[in-house]
């Protein structure tokens, strides 16, 4: 399956390309207003009543929410405890009755019940600020994991599930560097950071997996997100093992990262395209090539040669970065078409 | 809707001569591309610099040196731009604006040594940043000089103690860059006039924040500290002109849209319209007079809505929220006042949405004449 046309969004009529009729003498300047309205980049009598309703109702909901808020933070020092929690649940129980009222299927349903899920953090946050039981931020990050998933599995929305693994991973990493973990060696063989990047990698896989049964997870954004923090920290790893460094098990970053590129190579160039997946790859490629160009010469000495090197292997990287990927979207455009004609043939 | 439709509807209205309208200019490739590409010119344009740099160091160390080097860098970076006959590629683009950049700071490094004032060290800044503006046509470079010029500019305003007029005067310049922006495109302006349109609509929108009441007792602080006592009262004279002319700007620009809207549907034209929408933005600067930032923010989104910026329309969204939650950290008014203060404009915005709804009923004798 095809990433998104790159030049879908040529169908969009832009205000530059209004502009520039004007600016050809093709249309005059008392008529760039109209036509800009014709190609609906700026609104219409009508979609200016319809424009100030909605900045109005949400401008004006959000400056009453903002001046409660300020009120209720001048008058929170003097707040029984008591208070406090009845104040931080009815908000969390107003949000999550308005999601039940708009209905768990619907989008604003959805998306009401994600600020629900994001309203346990600060609720447990209180918790532990009241109660000064000396239990660590992981705990908490643990326990708003815990508290969220019914709710995160009753949503079936992917910007909850991202919002979920959020905290999930910040619960994990808070729980590493509270007992200073991140270099620890596990089954005398794999180092913690190898561990995290196998929980990242097998997020993405079941995501992706996900997402082919699923259509409320066939969104982009989610697997792009995650790829990025599987594949930015593991290129950094992969450079920082280029460079002499008493780290343990940074020795398996270069053949690990090695092996990511070329399942994600795989899986993103022969098995489905995505551009912006191998956009990323190719970034990442750039990053360890250019980490490795720096590290020889300046085992040599030449400091001046290594900023010279590294800039041609930018510029040269940038330029086959691009040409290449361009190919693949056309490759990609002209398949896509052939088969568009042989099922129109059928 | 594709271009050969919109060409059929523009000739259908009379609006241009021929339904055949010239191609649009090619932009296939992706945007995160063009992102990537030019982030690596910038990198690569760091490591040059880098190589320039351990060669010429002993140049760097002088004045004259950096800024013969400066005005180097950014007139071959101008040179090779307006020689070419098409528009560069992004990576090239990007990276003769790194080039020129530093050539910039060079530039400016001498003028810092020759004076420690701030008020002339900002002019010279603004009056670096004009030339280059001028001299340089790559779009992302015009850009980030019109905003180092007026940044400058309005950090220099301020300094005198004249915040509230700074803001004012870019509340103006946004509104008669973007409401005339066909003018000046016709003009051929338009790649001179987009850039400083777009720093004056920043700084509308984000001056409020870097000054609401809170920083101005910084500056009559610093007035104090520098001797000005004059200046002090100057700027406490002047509090009132934040609101209040913001909130002229905003009525007015609001009146003129309306009347320069086309159709029998726009209420707009009729004789109480403007009234009304004076009368309606005084109540509402009434409410947020402890505020100013929301009117501006406000303004921006007008300007950018009747522009067809749907992007600058959503930056002074964005700005509203970076002015509350600057106003929310602001000690000068207790949480109190300010909350008083939210929940007025509240109201008032709310009323508003509910006389315009009021305003869209059918009137009863609309009703009873329908068969």
């Amino acid at each position: 399956m095809a990433d998104a046309d790159p030049r879908a969004h040529r169908d969009r009529i832009r205000t530059g390309d209004v502009l520039r009729l004007a600016e050809r003498g093709l249309l005059p300047a008392r008529s760039v207003g109209r036509a800009l309205q014709l190609a609906g980049c700026a609104p219409t009598a009508t979609g200016w009543r319809a424009a100030a309703e909605r900045l109005l109702l949400g401008l004006g909901a959000a400056m009453v929410l903002a001046g409660v808020i300020c009120v209720v933070a001048y008058n929170w020092s003097s707040l029984p405890r008591w208070g406090r929690f009845a104040l931080a649940q009815a908000v969390l129980l107003l949000v999550f009755g308005m999601a039940l009222l708009a209905g768990p299927g619907s989008r604003h349903g959805k998306v009401l019940l994600t600020v629900a899920i994001g309203l346990i953090g600060p609720l447990l946050a209180l918790f532990g600020q009241t109660y000064q039981t000396g239990a660590d931020t992981f705990e908490l990050f643990r326990g708003w994991a815990a508290l969220a998933l019914p709710w995160v599995l009753a949503s079936c929305f992917a910007p909850a599930w991202l919002l979920w693994l959020v905290v999930v991973e910040s619960a994990l990493g808070l729980h590493l560097g509270a007992f200073d973990l991140w270099w620890e060696i596990w089954f005398g063989v794999a180092p913690t950071w190898l561990l995290a990047t196998l929980f990242n990698l097998l997020v993405l896989i079941l995501w992706e997996y996900g997402a082919r049964r699923s259509d409320w997870l066939a969104g982009r954004l989610g697997p792009r997100a995650i790829a990025l923090c599987l594949v930015a920290p593991l290129t950094m790893l992969a450079c920082a093992s280029l460079f002499p460094a008493p780290a343990p098990g940074l020795g398996l970053a270069l053949p690990a990262w090695a092996l990511l590129m070329a399942g994600g190579y795989w899986t993103y160039r022969i098995r489905r395209l995505d551009l912006a997946m191998l956009a990323l790859g190719w970034l990442s490629c750039t990053a360890v090539a250019l980490a490795l160009a720096v590290r020889l010469l300046v085992a040599f000495d030449a400091v001046a040669l290594a900023f010279v090197a590294g800039a041609a292997l930018l510029v040269a990287s940038s330029a086959f970065g691009r040409q290449w990927l361009k190919a693949v979207a056309a490759q990609a455009r002209a398949t896509e078409a052939g088969h568009a004609i042989e099922a129109g043939a059928e | 809707m594709n271009w050969a439709t919109f060409g059929r509807m523009l000739a259908h209205e009379g609006l241009v001569a021929d339904a055949a309208l010239p191609p649009r200019d090619d932009d296939s490739m992706p945007g995160y591309l063009k992102l990537l590409s030019g982030l690596g010119a910038w990198l690569a344009a760091l490591f040059v610099l880098g190589a320039l740099g351990t060669a010429s160091w002993r140049l760097l160390e002088s004045a004259p040196g950096r800024g013969v080097l400066g005005l180097a860098a950014c007139g071959a970076c101008a040179f090779i731009l307006r020689r070419r006959e098409r528009e560069a590629g992004p990576f090239l683009a990007q990276f003769l604006t790194a080039v020129s950049l530093a050539g910039g700071v060079l530039i400016a490094s001498v003028a810092l040594e020759a004076t420690a004032e701030p008020a002339s060290l900002l002019a010279a800044a603004a009056v670096v940043a004009a030339v280059l503006l001028l001299a340089n046509p790559e779009p992302v470079h015009r850009l980030l000089m019109a905003l180092a010029m007026v940044g400058c500019l309005a950090l220099a305003v301020t300094q005198w103690g004249l915040h509230p007029v700074a803001c004012v005067l870019l509340a103006l310049a946004a509104a008669a860059a973007w409401l005339r922006q066909a003018r000046w495109t016709v003009a051929g302006l338009g790649p001179l006039l987009a850039p400083l349109g777009t720093a004056c609509f920043l700084g509308l929108v984000l001056l409020p924040a870097w000054s609401p009441a809170g920083a101005m007792s910084a500056v009559l602080a610093g007035a104090s500290i520098h001797g000005t006592a004059g200046l002090r009262g100057l700027s406490a004279q002047l509090q009132w002109l934040e609101p209040a002319g913001l909130a002229v700007v905003l009525a007015a620009t609001i009146i003129l849209v309306g009347r320069e809207l086309p159709g029998r549907a726009n209420v707009a034209a009729r004789a109480w319209f403007a009234p009304a929408a004076a009368a309606a933005i005084a109540v509402l600067a009434a409410a947020a007079w402890q505020a100013p930032g929301i009117l501006a923010c406000l303004l921006g989104w007008v300007i950018g809505m009747t522009a067809g910026r749907r992007l600058l329309a959503n930056l002074a969204l964005f700005g509203l929220a970076w002015y509350l939650l600057w106003l929310y950290y602001d000690l000068q008014t207790s949480l109190l006042g300010k909350g008083a203060a939210l929940l007025a404009t509240g109201a008032v915005l709310l009323a508003l949405y509910l006389a315009l709804r009021l305003a869209r009923r059918p009137r009863r004798a609309d009703v009873r004449e329908q068969p």
